[in-house]
């Protein structure tokens, strides 16, 4: 059996599955940060898996894989940035915890 | 060689963030408020830049500089102006003043590339600047428990819709091999305009512009981030990133996905019905002014999505040129009525709309600046809220959207209702106590500007309707030669 460009998208479709089941399910700050790191990557599998089996001369998947790692690096730097005023304000990373806006 | 010119104001902007940052650092008197004056009158001089510049395709048609792009440059940058001028008041008491101003620099920089993006790529970068610069915005006071609240909710959703957003967007590279919209246009239009497999790229990708624009039901952050957010934040945010994702949205669909509109209209129509009868019922039971204005806000990218919805038929230029339009007086009057709700928060230290009480003896003047914006966004003439409203329901109704303009009728005078309780706690009902409260000068000044921007848009639109014309001329002529809808017959609802 070869490994073609399916079962890169079945894999980067499970990888963005769990990413998504965490980021929506989990309640600790940090674990969803990690769901949606992993939602990143099965996006940028895609690209790559794409690039590589229907257009191996352009660049334009290349491009968007380098930015995708770039947003995804922002957003864990600016994210813990923001997990740790939670932590400071209220005492727990739990985001559910955090409820003081409501109506 | 590539010609740059269409991208100096971009830089300029860039640079103002950059000189606002080193300004903070050396700045001696530490009560001077010479930040905000100095990014206003950057963003202002950026717009005369941007519209001195040259129409341009970049990078194989990657950025798009026309006047579509120009005419939401000019919302963004006008909302960063009168936005940097209200906050100058309280630049010496907020640690890393330029911080601030910078940060609020790179989301409109990110914002306009939005508006110029002619690929996905680019649509993703804009998007993704924009956000992140307010997500750190947002939590901008840190001592404050609301704001850090609202960060994370705010982090947390925003994340998942970039995510979904990059998914989708890898999707349609895969069906169409590039994400530059003639490229997809020309690929899709070879398979029957709309395969299977496209619904999921599609439903991402708007999932994550939902995000952007507050659709129900991707509204869920609004209300809350909205309530916690530095209220200048808010102001920024309800204004110039939702017409942001309106300004992407429209090109996205009317030209990468321009040879099936019939596909994607009731995904539009349903996302437009939801968000009017959905923010209007919540709207009604809020007690607090910035989520009433957050709900409503939700209702008003209904209405906007009342026209792009009407979009999808026949000629699409009454629908842009009603966005552009309906973008521009939206900002300043929204911008306005959360600058009264600052003040009035910063003064008695609370946001409920019944703060509010007695306003017209407490600050007379500020008192008739909200009932302005109130009447202006519940609708009322000649205020300019109203002729907007009545150029989205036109387009709406030209592309045949007859019921949804029903709805949206009826919704605007269910709004008339909560936006009038609050005049009524305005004008009607005497205040605790008669104190005056003080409204410092830059905010004076920046209410006074979204003020006559109601009233004079109101008054004599001519000016803004020619520029939703150009707009929707320059969408056109990019779309072209490929026809804006490749389906001739208006469809029925």
């Amino acid at each position: 059996m070869t490994v073609g460009l399916s079962h890169y998208l079945i894999l980067s479709a499970a990888l963005f599955g769990l990413g998504a089941l965490a980021a929506i399910t989990r309640r600790n700050a940090v674990a969803v940060l990690m769901g949606v790191e992993l939602m990143l990557n099965a996006a940028n599998l895609n690209f790559l898996a794409f690039w590589r089996y229907l257009t191996p001369q352009g660049m334009e998947a290349q491009v968007f894989v380098i930015i995708g790692f770039t947003v995804a690096a922002a957003e864990a730097a600016l994210g813990l940035a923001v997990v740790l005023s939670l932590y400071r304000d209220f005492g727990t990373l739990n985001v559910d915890e955090a409820s003081g806006l409501k109506g | 060689m590539i010609d740059l010119r269409p991208l100096i104001p971009h830089c300029l902007i860039v640079g103002l963030g950059i000189l606002v940052v080193l300004l903070d650092a050396l700045r001696v008197r530490r009560n001077a408020c010479c930040l905000g004056f100095v990014t206003a009158i950057g963003a202002v001089a950026a717009i005369a830049l941007d519209w001195m510049g040259p129409d341009a395709r970049l990078w194989a048609g990657q950025v798009v500089a026309d006047p579509y792009s120009r005419a939401f440059d000019t919302i963004f940058l006008a909302v960063l102006a009168v936005v940097a001028l209200a906050s100058a008041s309280d630049e010496p008491h907020i640690a890393f003043a330029g911080e601030y101003y910078a940060l609020l620099c790179f989301a409109t920089v990110g914002l306009m590339f939005t508006a110029s993006a002619g690929s996905l790529l680019i649509l993703y970068v804009g998007i993704e600047l924009s956000t992140i610069c307010l997500m750190a915005l947002v939590g901008f006071a840190k001592r404050d428990r609301r704001s850090s609240e609202a960060a994370v909710k705010f982090f947390v959703l925003g994340a998942v819709g970039s995510a979904l957003m990059l998914y989708g967007c890898s999707i349609v590279f895969g069906l169409a091999g590039g994400t530059e919209y003639g490229k997809v246009l020309s690929v899709l239009s070879g398979v029957g305009g709309f395969p299977m497999v496209l619904w999921l790229g599609f439903g991402c990708v708007v999932a994550g512009l939902g995000f952007k624009i507050a659709a129900v039901p991707f509204h869920m952050w609004a209300p809350d981030v909205y309530q916690g957010a530095p209220t200048t934040i808010t102001a920024f945010m309800s204004t110039a990133s939702k017409v942001g994702g309106f300004a992407a949205l429209l090109r996205f669909l009317l030209v990468a996905l321009g040879a099936a509109p019939d596909r994607w209209a009731p995904v539009v129509v349903a996302l437009s019905a939801g968000s009017i009868v959905l923010g209007n019922l919540l709207a009604v039971a809020q007690t607090n002014l910035k989520r009433m204005l957050a709900y409503s806000g939700i209702t008003q990218a209904g209405y906007l999505l009342v026209a792009v919805a009407g979009a999808s038929a026949a000629d699409s230029g009454l629908a842009v040129g009603a966005v552009v339009m309906y973008g521009m007086l939206y900002g300043f009057m929204n911008v306005g009525a959360f600058l009264v709700a600052q003040v009035i928060e910063d003064h008695t230290g609370s946001g409920e709309i019944t703060a509010l009480k007695g306003l017209h003896r407490r600050q007379p003047l500020l008192a008739l600046a909200m009932l302005l914006f109130l009447f202006s966004l519940g609708g009322i003439p000649p205020l300019a809220g109203f002729v907007g409203k009545l150029y989205l329901f036109a387009a709406g109704w030209e592309g045949g959207r007859f019921a949804l303009v029903g709805l949206g009728a009826v919704a605007s005078v269910i709004a008339l209702y909560y936006y009038l309780m609050v005049a009524l706690q305005v004008y009607i009902k005497d205040p605790d106590d008669d104190t005056r409260i003080p409204v410092s000068r830059q905010v004076s000044l920046a209410v006074a500007i979204c003020v006559v921007a109601t009233l004079a848009i109101g008054i004599y639109p001519k000016p803004l309707v020619q520029l939703g014309d150009r707009a929707a001329a320059a969408l056109h002529a990019y779309a072209a030669p490929r026809p804006l809808s490749a389906v001739p017959s208006a469809q029925k609802p």
